[in-house]
């Protein structure tokens, strides 16, 4: 019960500061235009804040719990997920660095690592082929402007794609 | 599960030692390829709309044309993002080595007017070349009571705010276009902003819109059908095409005001002049290439010639910007940050 | 007679039939790929049209968009991640139906709905165009707000199981749609001089992180508890339907049907608000079915996939009828017209006779072959499900991330990506509906501005929403799917 109380607390913190925000919004005295640009967001943050009153007080009420792994380290699968969502995360970096060609082979090579794969012969095509289909279709063939990277690997990538 | 975590340590500690390696000798094998023959490889187009309208597909097909006189092909590629910033920022942040070229419309410009992009684009690009005009024209429904100009603005003076007029996004040109006539005409109107093209035509064909303004080749379709009827050119004097000669041309009736869309394209402004030339020389002969000139005819964008040289295009640019500067200010759609 | 003739003769040559199975392959390759739109499809194709007559140019484009809007729903099966915005809905049954071991039927059924969408709304199309187009116009901004909220009754069926917290998910899903320039007045809104938020959050990359990535995360910390549903690589063909079984269903696939061509027909909603009505409909008929809506229900395919497609050939009856293109697609086949030196507008049916009996046969043609077509490139996309799932799951992920960069070319997408697909675990961790979210963030643009702008033409009365009976109805219509589970609950009690 208590981390979805928290989950509600983060949730009504969101619909505060975007109500505040609302507020804020300068209004342009139009005569038409009578719900302006603050009308409507002020009214469904409203709506959402009593909802969401509603919803915490039955949650105190069922005090039902709630599993959620990924703040459990002592849980193999709670670190897994942290290590994919990190992983995930240092892709997207990697991307404006590396270019999507090498960040990809790359990402594709170790993600599945992390859930102990170990069929090294398979992973290794794998993540140079599905990086290969990825960068053929989505750049070659769809003429996405694929991240290319910086410096070597910008002028690298031309050969790619 | 151990032995995986530490491989992956392991790996991303070299990979980003490798990147920092890398990244450090970059500056110098870059400068020297640039002495070399321009261009090496593919330049992209870079286009800040989306796919579809009206110039994307202006910029997809005369990067056809022009990739035949430079060598290389010139790859068209979208960044609509953030009305137009995305486009920008992603131009401004490539390299100046040419092989980045940014299409431009008087969005860029209104952007810069309305102060909402840190970067500034007439102080980082530099224009290559302007290529076609696109005219704007007002009109309303068959069924209107309004069957001139005059009448037209005899209404609107009388009743302040009455009429509404459509246009696409607020903010944008076509804002600029109905508040800008309207304080040359001396009138109150109401603009009321929609998505699409095709949403706008909806409007005023089922009657929530009383005045209708298009770009000429859209607006043609509806005048040819007879479900709007043309009452005034935003231009200098009538146009040539058949069903519009009777339609007087705005300063013609006493309001002097011009303006439409137009296309062109710039560049990076430290690009080096040699590169630079290159370029212009390429969508030079594009724009004397029969192929466009045949599609500037089936688009009806040869009217009125839009083409224009770097330096003149440079000054048109400062003089359409202090005209969305003036205009923005009074809708109060400048950031005043 | 002599136009049928004509047009039967430019359509059924060798050549235009090549391109018509070219343009539907195409078409569902670039649909199944998360971020790659069918408009993109149709603007790649458009060099390969220039040295063509313009006939067999459209046919291909039409094909194409056909394609397109068939082949999401392959991946919004398979993977969970909706390859085209019109695909949204078929992934609350389609997927949760694969999971139950039934990948080929949940295929068969997208794939054959999409086909019988399609065939109606092109008799639709080729029968009563002119019609339907000038009764399109009835629809202005009034009925558009309707229009959104009705669309926003579907919550009543995705989100059964906890009613309240749907609704919070729509209402943030609301205020999400709100960020970035305002629509009406210009003004920036909850964008903190951020240049990147200004054109709003795309609700395809909240999708592919909140739908397609959060998925990849749950699945991960079952693939630690030994979860046997992953490992099981069951065989993936494609069943076409029993026509006995289909025709226990006719009435899902004639209402999504109608459902898809109608919405098609009104220019500012496409296939993905008409995907959503007719699930909406289907899942409120019929909720007492078992498996149960969001199970993994048929019906929850039929309806969205049939409507997707239907919305094709309703939106091209005010393209080819008043020059107003049905949906954004259409307005780019619409600028394709102008190149390949058609005339677009209302003069173009009156020129060009045959043009639009050639896109009726080619629609024909092209749905027929998708029973084909969809059988081999399904068959070809199952071989990833036979992945072991630390692959697919990899996969997936860079699948979802080139999508969503895919969209705008940019960063920022994949970046709301990431944070949509925490957002989805946590949301789905608290039994708050994702598609709920969803659903609020896609509708909100169309009720907010089209409610303003009513207000605004009504010079700042609330009566156009009353005066106006098509809009009126429209209104009550979406009051009563809103309140309709509260009246049957008070009179089932009252009952029992």
């Amino acid at each position: 019960m208590a981390i979805e109380v928290i989950f509600n607390i983060i949730l009504g913190l969101f619909i505060v500061f975007y109500l505040y925000q609302a507020m804020q919004l300068p209004n342009i005295d139009d005569t038409v235009d009578i719900l302006g640009a603050s009308g409507f967001p002020q009214i469904i943050g409203v709506l959402a804040l009593m909802v969401l009153l509603f919803i915490t007080i039955n949650t105190i009420k069922e005090n039902k719990s709630v599993q959620l792994s990924l703040f459990n380290l002592k849980l193999p699968e709670g670190r897994l997920l942290l290590v994919n969502i990190c992983l995930l995360a240092s892709y997207i970096v990697l991307l404006s660095i590396l270019g999507f060609a090498v960040s990809t082979t790359l990402y594709l090579f170790i993600a599945p690592t992390s859930f102990g794969y170990s069929k090294w012969r398979l992973l290794t095509v794998f993540s140079i082929v599905g990086a290969l289909v990825l960068v053929s279709v989505f750049g070659s063939v769809f003429y996405v402007p694929l991240p290319r990277g910086i410096g070597l690997f910008r002028e690298l990538s031309y050969l790619v794609y | 599960m151990k032995f995986s975590k530490n491989l992956v340590m392991a790996l991303t500690v070299g990979v980003l030692i490798a990147i920092a390696v890398i990244t450090d000798i970059q500056d110098v094998s870059v400068s020297s390829a640039n002495l070399e023959i321009f261009p090496r490889h593919s330049v992209e187009m870079v286009i800040p709309f989306g796919t579809g309208g009206a110039s994307d597909i202006f910029a997809r097909q005369y990067s056809q044309i022009v990739s035949r006189y430079l060598g290389e092909s010139l790859v068209a590629i979208n960044k609509s993002g953030a009305g137009t910033i995305e486009g920008l920022l992603y131009a401004v942040n490539a390299p100046a080595d040419g092989y980045t070229i940014l299409e431009i419309t008087p969005s860029l410009l209104i952007v810069e007017a309305q102060n909402k992009s840190s970067v500034k684009f007439r102080t980082e690009f530099e224009p290559l070349l302007k290529i076609q005009n696109d005219i704007v024209l007002f009109g309303v429904a068959d069924n209107s009571p309004h069957n001139t100009v005059e009448e037209l603005l005899t209404f609107a003076r009388e009743n302040p705010g009455n009429l509404k007029i459509g246009g696409l996004s607020p903010g944008g040109l076509d804002n600029y276009i109905a508040s800008a006539f309207a304080e040359a005409a001396g009138i109150e109107w109401t603009y009321v902003p929609y998505k699409s093209g095709a949403e706008l035509k909806a409007a005023i064909l089922g009657g929530e819109l009383d005045v209708y303004q298009d770009k000429l080749i859209s607006f043609m379709g509806l005048v040819s059908s007879g479900d709007v009827r043309p009452l005034v050119v935003l231009n200098d004097k009538r146009l040539d095409v058949p069903g519009l000669q009777d339609v007087p041309g705005s300063v013609e009736k006493g309001i002097n005001f011009t303006q439409g869309s137009w296309r062109g394209f710039s560049i990076r402004k430290d690009t080096p002049l040699e590169i630079k030339n290159v370029l212009i020389e390429a969508f030079q002969k594009a724009y004397d290439d029969p192929q466009y000139k045949e599609m500037e005819e089936r688009e009806m964008t040869n009217l009125v010639p839009g083409y224009m040289e770097a330096g003149e295009f440079s000054n048109s640019w400062d003089a359409e910007y202090e005209n969305f500067a003036t205009i923005f200010k009074e809708l109060g759609l400048v950031n005043q940050q | 007679m002599d136009i049928i003739l004509q047009s039967i003769e430019v359509v059924f040559n060798p050549l235009t039939l090549s391109l018509i199975v070219i343009g539907t392959l195409f078409g569902i390759i670039c649909g199944s790929l998360p971020g790659l739109s069918s408009s993109m499809a149709i603007i790649l194709c458009l060099p390969f049209t220039y040295s063509m007559d313009p006939i067999p140019a459209i046919v291909l484009l039409v094909t194409v968009y056909l394609g397109g809007a068939t082949g999401g729903s392959i991946s919004a099966i398979l993977l969970k991640t909706p390859g085209t915005p019109e695909a949204i809905a078929t992934t609350f049954d389609g997927y949760p139906m694969a999971q139950n071991g039934m990948a080929g039927k949940a295929l068969g059924l997208a794939v054959t709905a999409s086909a019988f969408g399609a065939i109606f709304s092109a008799f639709i199309m080729l029968l009563a165009a002119p019609l339907l187009a000038s009764a399109a116009l009835s629809f202005q901004s009034a009925e558009y707000f309707g229009l959104g909220l009705i669309g926003l009754g579907c919550i009543t069926s995705i989100g059964a199981r906890n009613q309240m917290k749907a609704i919070l998910a729509v209402l943030i899903g609301l205020m999400i749609s709100t960020i970035g320039i305002d629509s009406i007045n210009g003004m920036e809104r909850f964008s903190f001089g951020q240049p990147f938020l200004l054109n709003g959050i795309n609700y395809i990359s909240v999708m592919i992180g909140a739908f397609a990535i959060a998925e990849v995360y749950k699945n991960i910390e079952r693939y630690y508890q030994r979860d046997t549903n992953l490992r099981t690589k069951g065989k993936i063909s494609m069943t076409l339907m029993k026509f006995s079984d289909m025709a226990k269903m006719w009435d899902t696939f004639l209402k999504g049907s109608i459902l898809g061509t109608l919405i098609g027909i009104i220019p500012a909603a496409g296939g993905s608000i008409a995907s959503l009505i007719a699930y909406g409909e289907a899942s409120g008929r019929h909720k007492d079915e078992k498996p149960s809506f969001g199970d993994g229900n048929p019906r929850g395919i039929i309806a969205p996939e049939s409507s997707n497609n239907a919305a094709i050939g309703g939106s091209m009856v005010p393209t080819m009828v008043l020059g107003i293109p049905g949906s954004p697609v259409a307005a780019v086949i619409m600028a394709s017209f102008l190149i390949i030196g058609l005339t677009p507008g209302p003069l173009l049916i009156r020129e060009q006779p045959i043009l639009l009996n050639a896109i009726f046969l080619a629609m024909i043609a092209s749905a027929l072959l998708l029973f084909i077509g969809g059988r081999f490139v399904t068959s070809q996309f199952a071989h990833i499900l036979k992945l072991p799932y630390p692959l697919l799951g990899t996969f997936i992920v860079a699948l979802g991330l080139v999508g969503a960069y895919s969209l705008n070319n940019s960063f920022y997408d994949v970046f709301v990506m990431f944070i949509f697909s925490l957002v989805g675990y946590f949301f789905d961790k608290f039994n708050y509906s994702t598609a709920a979210l969803i659903l609020g963030l896609i509708l909100g643009d169309l009720i907010e501005n089209s409610l303003r702008r009513q207000i605004i033409v009504g010079e700042g009365s609330l009566m156009g929403f009353v005066s106006r009976p098509l809009a009126l109805a429209i209104i009550v219509v979406a009051i009563i799917t809103f309140i309709w589970p509260a009246i049957s609950k008070l009179l089932n009690s009252k009952g029992s």
